[in-house]
């Protein structure tokens, strides 16, 4: 099978402005392989650095040792929605290069169609959030990153954008950080809970 | 609602229900419904918010022209302080003249020009402070002298090395630039969420789309009020260079003929122009940008 990610003998501490802090919580020899099609689901305790290795995965953070390959192209649903303001929910999907006929079909599988003309602010939490799931869709990408991808959203909402993403993603790999192992069935994730935190 | 528009659109139709309800609530007046406002008609609900505003200006208008007509009846020396009706009566003799429409429009036109191409400065070298350091090292300093120097030793040093028609320009220019300068500088360091920054970059979206799409409407309010800001002070800055140096058909020419012949009228006239300039500009380009920036 086709390697999409391999990280290997990860290292990374936590930058603490406290110099009286002696020890740095982070990442030491963390490893992990991904394959195409393979889907796995972070769910350690809050604070345990799942989010940041997603970050780190994405180059938003560098390491302080260690190697991330990266073999394709890279979608990310962020904690927050990260969503334009003053674009409307179809500009938002457009501005990413998603043609609008695509963006209206795709706001459309998550009942957002009435919603396309809309700004940010006009929608509820829980539109915002399907949003931002549409707009990862639209990117598209060999792995995708999911970071609480559901919350605020209702078991229908839940369901429909849940079997977009499924669909969507049917050959890439999948990390999915999240403490709901109802979501981690829904997206067909296997749970891997070894702890990745370390004092070092 | 369906219910209470009903009954609102009764009222308008039937204007003798209002007096049937005041019959029983207030025998004394005969007009004034007891109604809530909510369940006046459409066209009051309508007209209620632009009279409140109307009141709004003409209030303190009326109050202040009350202010300065009674100063004017205590030092009752018509050349120190004269009388609102004497002022109103010279605007109203300028008006009939071309001299007037053309000094206004020229005035107009050189800090107009002066504002753009100081705006423009303002904006280029607030992106550069911010994006380059070699730029921030050199042109920081630069911006702090500019704020620092008075606008009287701008004028008079301008005027050695300008000519005349061009100067109430370059002092406009010279005034609007360093304040959209230091808003645009501010605003990219505070306005710009960095997690739409992080957003653009995982998603691979080129820089003039950032640019366009997530730098420019971030930093669009903060751009808006400073311009608005400049404009008053490149406008008055203007002006003051225009009564220093003189060109023909100014504003600032006639206020200092004004002055030398002792017309305090009409250096009052003139500066009520002014100020009715400055605040019809004001609003301008506050409409504009609630047009072009309703997001």
């Amino acid at each position: 099978m086709d390697t999409i990610l391999k990280i290997n003998r990860l290292a990374f501490a936590y930058k603490s402005n406290d110099r009286t802090e002696q020890k740095k919580r982070g990442f030491e020899n963390y490893s992990l392989t991904l394959c195409r099609g393979e889907r796995i689901c972070l769910s350690a305790p809050s604070g345990s650095g799942k989010t940041t290795l997603l970050r780190l995965i994405a180059g938003l953070e560098r390491p302080d040792s260690g190697t991330i390959e990266l073999y394709g192209k890279l979608a990310y649903m962020f904690q927050e929605d990260r969503l334009l303001g003053w674009y409307t929910a179809l500009e938002n999907l457009t501005f990413i290069g998603c043609e609008r006929a695509r963006a209206l079909k795709l706001l459309d599988a998550v009942g957002l169609g009435d919603a396309a003309d809309k700004l940010p602010r006009e929608l509820s939490g829980g539109m915002k959030r399907r949003l931002a799931a549409v707009r990862t869709v639209a990117h598209g990408g060999d792995l995708l990153l999911l970071d609480e991808p559901f919350g605020g959203l209702d078991e229908t909402s839940r369901a429909l954008t849940a079997k977009l993403i499924h669909d969507s993603f049917r050959d890439a790999a999948m990390i999915l950080v999240t403490h709901s192992p109802a979501d981690a069935e829904l997206l067909g994730a296997r749970i891997d809970d070894r702890p990745f935190i370390a004092e070092c | 609602m369906p219910a209470e528009n009903k009954q609102a659109g009764c009222a308008d139709e039937n204007s003798d229900l209002y007096a049937g309800a005041n019959s029983t609530k207030n025998p004394d007046k005969d007009t004034k419904p007891d109604m809530n406002p909510d369940e006046y008609p459409k066209s009051v609900r309508k007209i209620r918010p632009i009279l409140r505003r109307i009141l709004k200006i003409l209030i303190p208008l009326a109050f202040w022209l009350a202010v300065w007509q009674i100063v004017s009846m205590l030092v009752d020396i018509e050349l120190l302080v004269p009388s609102v009706g004497v002022v109103i009566s010279v605007l109203f003799e300028l008006w009939q003249t071309s001299e007037f429409w053309l000094s206004a429009l020229l005035s107009l036109a050189r800090v107009l020009i002066g504002f753009a191409v100081g705006t423009l400065l303002g904006f280029v070298c607030g992106f550069l402070t911010h994006y380059v350091k070699p730029a921030r090292i050199l042109l920081e300093p630069l911006m702090k002298v500019i704020r620092a120097v008075p606008v009287a030793s701008f004028i008079i040093l301008a005027l050695v090395w300008i000519e005349t028609d061009a100067l109430p320009s370059f002092i406009a220019a010279a005034m609007a630039a360093p304040m959209v300068w230091q808003s645009i500088s501010g605003a990219l360091a505070s306005d710009v969420d960095p997690k739409l920054l992080e957003f653009a970059r995982v998603y691979t979206i080129p820089r003039a789309k950032i640019l366009r799409g997530i730098i420019l409407p971030s930093v669009l309010p903060a751009f808006i009020s400073s311009a608005a800001g400049a404009l008053g002070f490149a406008w008055k800055s203007g002006i003051a260079a225009e009564v220093i140096c003189q060109p023909l058909y100014s504003i600032g020419r006639q206020l200092q003929n004004a002055k030398v012949y002792y017309e305090t009228p009409r250096v009052f006239a003139w500066t009520c122009t002014v100020c009715i300039l400055s605040i019809a500009l004001e609003h301008i380009l506050k409409l504009a940008a609630a047009r072009y920036g309703k997001r």
